[in-house]
């Protein structure tokens, strides 16, 4: 690393320093209660612990299993019909109100009535995640399709692209962008859902884990898995942030409105 | 005639339809959790018309308004100074990129041990979860000023403040919408989730606590509460974005017409 680079990093770095020992200097000298407030050396310690544990181990990957089964159909899903709806002015005008309705419905609202349907397992929250990330999905590729220059279209028609060809050439390389965008958003959303859906319904996911620690009055193992969960959720951002990134380079145009 | 039919009565299709094969396919429903949609919606006037909108419907209001607005500030203001100054920026990205990432749900357990259960917490929530997104957006937006309408307003001898105040905010707000508008549908879903974990009035609360003594025409009213509040909610925002904007709009359809 250059010494450019290195200063770069010394404002950050310093910054998180600071914060943490201002933590730690509140909990040691009583400024704060340490029971509620454990030091963040004894987090750090319990984290360190804690993810070497089979437990907390099976509990992320039940939660990130349905995160990414979830997104998984939702992509196989709304992409198609966002294609379909966004190029078809039938399918728009037809799905344009019930699209309205539906989308500012808070997922989690259902969330009892699906704790009936699927119990309190990687299903419950498998569903929760589709329903969650399916609208931002589907309305960026709308955005996606509708956003296509004309002109393109045009020229495109006028070398003999017509029918699938002028999909597969023209309209899903324009919107991937959009597509990208809606994509970062519904993994965002997914990850928030997967863990209410154990947060609130018990079981063995992320969520339960976090509860059961604050449950047990162990709040320096909440606090480990509170970390643990936001670290999933930067790696989680952090990844589709640079595939948007990737897939805005070559394109001329600024993303539409997030849903 | 044909052109009217398909603006209006093509969009109406599909909901009213789905309305109206629920209400008769469910009619002789005798299914523990697809109650008659006439006994979901007799709950539903029962309860909502008026018996417990002061017991739930506005103390969730009030907490959503309050941690919500409390959000806004802080949001544009925070993010409107980490865009102006390129060195708190960097210095605090560690910060801002974590807790835009945390899944806010892991949060709520967090919440209930530093502030205890009740409106203060579920309002800190709120607050804290929308204030990211809205800071991130707005700091975008900032930084995307063009710096020549900055120039000129120096040259007009308009003061640092405001400069910032009638140079910079307005040019960063269709931004500020956008993250706005993330801000707001999680807001909805942290009130619920915070609600139904701790709650002992409020939506979410009534909503989950209907499942647990059967009540599920109660539980389908309160779900279907919900989604008039997201939807109600959803367009009040509109109706702010549209006018806050009109000047925005007039001014790139102006912009389209010169090119």
């Amino acid at each position: 690393m250059t010494s450019r680079g290195a200063i770069r990093w010394v404002d950050p770095i310093g910054a998180v320093l600071l914060l943490t020992a201002m933590w730690e200097a509140a909990s040691r000298f009583g400024v704060v209660p340490a029971r509620d407030f454990p030091p963040a050396t004894v987090i750090l310690k319990t984290f360190l612990e804690d993810v070497q544990t089979s437990s907390l181990l099976n509990s992320v990957k039940e939660s990130l299993s349905a995160w990414a089964l979830g997104l998984a159909i939702v992509t196989v899903t709304a992409v198609p019909i966002g294609l379909a709806v966004g190029s078809l002015r039938v399918l728009d005008r037809a799905t344009q109100l019930l699209i309205e309705l539906v989308r500012p419905i808070p997922t989690v609202a259902l969330l009892p009535l699906l704790i009936l349907l699927y119990g309190t397992g990687l299903q419950l929250a498998l569903v929760l995640v589709v329903l969650a990330a399916f609208w931002p999905l589907l309305i960026q590729t709308i955005y996606g399709v509708r956003d296509v220059d004309p002109v393109t279209l045009d020229t495109g028609r006028s070398y003999g692209l017509g029918g699938v060809r002028q999909y597969w050439h023209i309209v899903i390389p324009s919107s991937l962008p959009y597509v990208a965008t809606g994509m970062r958003l519904a993994a965002t959303i997914a990850l928030v859902v997967a863990i209410a859906a154990s947060l609130i319904a018990g079981g063995s996911g992320l969520g339960a884990a976090i509860s059961n620690a604050a449950g047990s009055g162990a709040s320096d193992l909440m606090y480990a898995r509170i970390l643990v969960a936001g670290l999933l959720g930067l790696a989680v951002t952090t990844v589709f942030l640079r595939l948007e990134r990737r897939l805005l380079r070559w394109h001329h145009s600024h993303r539409e409105v997030p849903a | 005639m044909t052109r009217a039919l398909s603006r209006f009565a093509l969009p109406l299709a599909l909901p009213v339809t789905m309305a109206v094969v629920w209400w008769f396919a469910s009619s002789g429903s005798t299914s523990v959790y697809y109650p008659p949609l006439r006994d979901d919606v007799r709950a539903f006037a029962d309860a909502w018309l008026f018996d417990q909108v002061d017991s739930d419907l506005v103390p969730s209001m009030i907490r959503f308004a309050t941690g919500f607005g409390i959000a806004v500030v802080l949001g544009i203001t925070m993010g409107t100074a980490l865009g102006i100054s390129a060195r708190a920026r960097r210095a605090l990205s560690p910060v801002t990129e974590f807790f835009r990432a945390m899944p806010i749900a892991a949060l709520v357990p967090a919440g209930l041990i530093m502030l205890g259960a009740g409106a203060r917490m579920e309002a800190a929530l709120i607050a804290f979860g929308s204030t990211w997104p809205i800071l991130l957006s707005t700091t975008d937006g900032v930084r995307a000023t063009d710096p020549a309408m900055v120039e000129m307003g120096r040259s007009y001898g308009l003061s640092r403040a405001a400069r910032v105040r009638r140079v910079i905010i307005p040019s960063a707000l269709p931004q500020v919408f956008a993250g706005l508008r993330i801000a707001l549908a999680l807001a909805l879903q942290v009130m619920i989730i915070a609600n139904m974990l701790s709650g002992t009035n409020g939506l979410g609360y009534v909503v989950l606590e209907a499942q647990r003594t059967f009540n599920i025409p109660g539980m389908w009213a309160g779900i279907l509460a919900l989604a008039l509040l997201g939807l109600t909610v959803n367009l009040v925002f509109v109706a702010v974005e549209h006018r806050v904007l009109a000047w925005h709009r007039g001014w790139r359809a102006a912009e389209l017409r010169n090119d």
